[in-house]
């Protein structure tokens, strides 16, 4: 695993990042990073998480590091490990490390996906002690007051296996995201895609209706990214017909029936 | 093959029945004379007619053999499909004629290429209702087109236009069309017969008796049946202009259709009105030209454009002044025929049925939200006395008056209060369908009103059948009502299945040969899913990440760590599940059979994954016995004695979820593992003879979920259902459970929801 040591402000945002709010979820993470509270951010995949974590970076002005986690993902990969260069060795901060030094924001992205015992080191950071111990240095980091934790995961249809632990997840202040409101919805994918607003509210509408599936074997529908994506296709001239294709519909199943009537869907919609 | 050799063949394939030789003798005697392929295929079907109705399958024997000829080989199954949809869908005289002349019902129409078959398209427009409605809607068969609001009547067949895409686009047309009459209060719309030129909103939903029905409105009419085709016209009309709204793509495709359509479904020998009718037709739905008679009439051409609901009725007047003559019979169109009517008395009903159940779960939440917040506490409460009587009284005996009601929508109207998301779905529901949520609902949860609240009548006391020689064990149930356990209340007992011999398992395993060979090697990837461990401190391979770090480590003056190695380890699946099956006489036929297959193909790749899981079975008859059939043990190994048990898995009698739930989750507890997990298979409503019903076994059924959930047990649910899906989520939690109306797939989905909830 190599590391290249990128500088903290390649994670400052400095553009504000397109954000519609659907509630009031931006006061609740201010409020929440003021009080210096860990936040987790549920809901089904691609409804925007990610982009609230970087519009509240942005609104904050915190530096942002985003950890994908995996069920490989060592604690050394977290707080940061000795490497061997030329005849010396060198100390070299995980993302975690990096963050709490700096009081960014350090957000961990499906947090479910890395082993429970990589999860525990998160532990004393996100409670009132908000302490990272770095046993190889001798080091206990008390986190700076601009310091925030984040992390997400996607509670739908999943393993048994894999579940938040309890004792992780009582620390975190909750915000569940699911799909904005159509009229909104249409209004994120008009911008996103840059494609006009009566356009977008057809895409939503299509997405709508995968969504109506979920009972009858369709687990997740249409997410927004996948509109954006679909969005995406037919600014570049294909067509309306074939962008809901492979931008949406066969992403969504492999079933015959399903795909079967999702075909009539986007046929009725466009 | 000789006649002797056929007849034992036979008796094998619907072991364990024995059917009368008498029956059996003259059939066999004309099998015998079949080509040897022939009667292979005639009797490859046994097994799966014999099961759902074994007279069906001596018809399909007895008939089949001067038929089985002309039909080509790959159509066989299929053509035996229809003929069991049929026997279920219209009884035995019915599949009969399917047998018998399956030239002319099965073959002849499969070759008219451009006759759609709902059958063949079946699945592909459920689903596309349910998107587009968003809602658990169903479809069935009938010739005229109609809606009752939740299930869609297309007829079996549409070969009008001249393409098979054509005619499919007609059963999507017509089935949204429907879709938009309830949508857009097609079915709330009523007429007042005294004020002709007025209707009513259907936002004031006032008392039934008061308001005038439109079937009545039609009917004080001198040719009510014109007058309906002028409602179902003006209403198309409207659905028609919201399609262009909402689903342009649908609207360009149908009026596509238009003249080919019109075409097909002029008829010139039509009286004068039915002329007109048509007329309006291609006007009002096609933009056609406008008719001549029609200019005369004095309403403004906006209204004739785009009507609202309010609208429909003074248009329907003025429409039927102009064309009704007294004298005259009036006929259909045949472009109406097409599209459908409109069955007030059935979507009321069912309009009605749905408001109930909803006001039901509403009373059922506040219930909930009283108890939370305290205003009931003054109520007295005796508990642990499980005696009918004491319900009655904590119901009756709760703090009264109208106060409460208040109270308790105060607690609603309060911004503060946490209100669960689906009670604040379904008030959303309730305001969008009546307007307000009507007062009756908040007095019936504050148990002033008795109307409000269904009261269960209370167990029949008969002979309580036991098991004498058993003890049983004493579980608790819940009762919604006093929000409190009825202790010792079920007694549960554990019992073998009686051993019947079959082939069935035999015949099971061989007709999914295939399908298993491709699951095994599914669920050999899962055991297998081997993976590499790093930081060991042994192993095959150095693992090199760790030893950078440790050299790093001792550089820096750390002693290193010693763990330097990556290990190829076996996912260690520590999992233990207990399958639940419903053995209630429900199940019955079909249903039943094709459990007993899942078990079958479960059993097998349980096998090969090698997780712990046992199967335990369930049926009784009042709370005073409940069965529970053990088929096989958490740590038993699968063999022939497993088969001999599922083998003898048959519908009994009743479905007391709650204590079958309770029970196994004792026994899950008991059992050594990291993860456990409860699947429970069942059919429709927890109901038992008692008053183990309605809302009391749903809550019951949920409770006993919830403590499982409560000591660490994993819970999910499979149902096997065509109706009634509105208590599955209260009932088992959104996420939690799978709902499969097509029980054909329940094998293959009860297999991939392991894999998946266990991946
Ligand atoms: N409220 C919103 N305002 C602006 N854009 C949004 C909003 N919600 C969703 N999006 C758009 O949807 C896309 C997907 O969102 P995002 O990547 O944040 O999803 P996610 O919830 O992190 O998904 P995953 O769980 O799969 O990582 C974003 O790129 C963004 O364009
Ligand atoms: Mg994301």
């Amino acid at each position: 695993m190599t590391f290249i040591q990128s500088s903290l402000e390649e994670h400052l945002i400095t553009e504000e990042p397109f954000y519609l709010p659907v509630g009031d979820e931006i006061e609740i993470g201010v409020a929440t990073y003021e009080r210096k509270l860990p936040l987790l951010l549920k809901g089904p995949t691609g409804c925007g998480k990610t982009r609230f974590m970087q519009f509240l970076a942005w609104r904050l002005g915190r530096p942002l590091i985003t950890v994908s986690c995996h069920d490989d993902l060592s604690t050394s990969d977290l707080v940061g490990r000795y490497l061997v260069k030329g005849d010396e060795t060198i100390w070299v901060d995980g993302p975690l490390t990096r963050a709490v030094r700096a009081g960014g924001i350090c957000y961990l992205d499906e947090i479910v996906e890395a082993r429970k015992d990589t999860t525990v080191v998160i532990h004393p950071l996100a409670d009132d002690r908000r302490e990272l111990p770095i046993d190889k240095l001798g080091q206990l980091l008390i986190a700076p007051q601009q310091f925030m934790l984040g992390v997400s995961y996607n509670p739908g249809y999943q393993s048994v296996l894999k579940d938040l632990k309890t004792s992780t997840r009582q620390r975190f202040v909750s915000l569940s995201f699911s799909y904005p409101e159509e009229s909104l919805e249409a209004r994120i994918v008009a911008e996103e895609a840059g494609i006009d607003l009566d356009l977008a509210r057809r895409l939503v509408r299509l997405a709508t209706m995968s969504r109506g599936l979920r009972e009858s074997g369709l687990p997740e529908g249409a997410s927004t990214r996948l509109l954006i994506n679909a969005g995406l296709l037919i600014k570049s001239g294909i067509t309306t017909r074939t962008a809901c294709m492979v931008g949406v519909v066969e992403s969504l199943t492999d079933d015959p029936d399903l795909l079967g009537s999702l075909v009539e869907m986007v046929d009725a919609v466009f | 093959m000789n006649k002797e050799a056929c007849k034992k063949l036979f008796y094998e394939l619907v072991y364990p029945s024995l059917p009368n030789e008498w029956e059996v003798d003259g059939i066999i005697e004309e099998i015998v004379e079949l080509p040897h392929s022939l009667r292979e295929q005639l009797f490859e079907q046994i097994p799966v007619i014999w099961p759902v109705s074994n007279s069906l399958c001596l018809s399909f024997l007895e008939d089949g053999v001067r038929v089985i000829g002309s039909i080509p080989s790959d159509l066989v199954p299929k053509w035996v499909r229809a003929i069991l949809s049929r026997y279920e869908q219209q009884g035995l005289g019915s599949a009969r004629g399917l047998i018998v002349n399956a030239e002319e019902s099965f073959l002849a129409p499969l070759r008219a290429r451009n006759m759609v078959r709902f059958e063949d398209i079946s699945k592909r427009m459920l689903f596309y209702i349910r998107g587009i409605s968003g809602e658990s809607v169903d479809i069935a068969l009938d010739p005229i087109p109609y809606t009752d609001t939740t299930t869609f009547y297309v007829p079996p067949t549409i070969s009008v236009m001249g393409s098979y895409q054509q005619n499919q686009l007609l059963y999507k047309f017509i089935l949204t069309l429907h879709w938009g009459f309830h949508f857009l209060g097609t079915f709330k719309i009523c007429a007042d017969a005294g004020k002709p030129h007025s209707v009513n909103s259907a936002h004031e939903v006032g008392d039934p008796e008061e308001r005038m029905v439109l079937s009545d409105f039609f009917s004080a009419l001198e040719s009510p049946d014109l007058a309906a085709d002028l409602f179902f016209l003006i209403e198309t009309h409207r659905v028609m202009n919201w399609l262009k709204e909402d689903l342009p793509g649908l609207t360009n495709e149908f009026v596509q259709l238009k003249s080919e359509l019109l075409r097909a479904l002029d008829y010139p020998e039509l009286g004068k009105v039915s002329s007109k009718l048509t007329q309006l037709c291609s006007f009002l739905l096609f933009n056609e030209e406008q008719p001549q008679w029609l200019k005369k009439i004095k309403i403004s051409p906006a209204i004739f454009l785009a009507p609202s609901r309010e609208d429909t009725v003074p248009l329907l007047n003025v429409l039927y002044e102009q064309i009704a003559q007294p004298d005259e019979l009036y006929r259909r169109p045949l472009l109406l025929e097409l599209l459908g009517k409109h069955d007030f008395n059935r979507a009321s009903a069912e309009i009605e049925r749905k408001r109930q159940v909803m006001k039901e779960t509403f009373i059922l939440h506040l219930e909930a939200l009283k108890n939370k917040h305290g205003s009931s506490s003054k109520q007295t409460r005796s508990t642990g006395i499980p005696d009918e009587a004491d319900q009655a009284v904590a119901i009756l005996t709760e703090n009264t008056a109208e106060s409460e009601s208040s109270q308790l929508r105060q607690v609603l109207d309060n911004p503060e209060t946490e209100l669960p998301a689906e009670l604040v779905a379904l008030m959303e529901q309730i305001k969008e369908d009546l307007g307000h949520i009507p007062p009756s609902y908040f007095s019936a949860a504050s148990g002033v009103s008795g109307k409000g609240f269904q009261r269960r009548g209370t167990a029949p006391v008969g002979s309580e059948e036991t098991h004498d020689n058993m003890e049983g064990i004493l579980l608790d149930e819940w009762d919604y009502r006093r929000n409190g356990y009825r202790k010792n209340w079920c007694r549960i007992y554990e019992r073998e299945l009686p051993v019947l011999h079959s082939t069935f398992v035999a015949a099971t395993l061989d007709k999914h040969r295939g399908l298993l060979i491709k699951l095994r090697r599914q669920f050999e990837f899962m055991k297998t899913n081997e993976h590499f461990v790093r930081r060991q401190r042994e192993g095959d391979d150095l693992d090199l990440d760790a030893i950078v770090e440790a050299r790093g480590d001792q550089r820096a003056g750390i002693s290193p760590s010693s763990k330097l190695f990556v290990r190829l380890q076996r996912n260690e699946r520590d999992i233990a599940t207990i399958f639940l099956v419903d053995m209630s006489n429900s199940t019955e036929g079909w249903v039943g059979t094709v459990i007993k297959e899942a078990l079958v193909l479960l059993c097998e790749v349980m096998d090969v994954a090698g997780d712990p899981y046992g199967i335990l079975g369930f049926s009784g008859m009042r709370r005073s016995r409940c069965d529970l059939y053990r088929i096989k043990d958490i740590e038993e190994p699968y063999n022939q004695n497993i088969h001999q048990r599922i083998n003898s898995i048959l519908p009994r009698e009743y479905t007391r979820i709650g204590p079958a739930l309770r029970y196994a989750s004792g026994k899950l507890k008991s059992f050594e593992a990291r993860t456990r997990l409860l699947v429970t298979i069942t059919d429709g409503k927890p109901e038992d003879y008692d008053d183990y019903k309605g809302e009391y076994a749903i809550e019951d059924t949920r409770k006993a979920l919830m403590e499982a959930r409560g000591s660490g047990i994993h819970t999910f649910c499979i149902t096997v259902d065509r109706e009634a899906h509105e208590y599955l989520p209260q009932m088992f939690g959104r996420g939690n459970y799978i709902f499969i109306d097509e029980i054909d797939k329940l094998p293959m989905r009860m297999i991939d929801m392991y894999r998946q909830l266990t991946g």
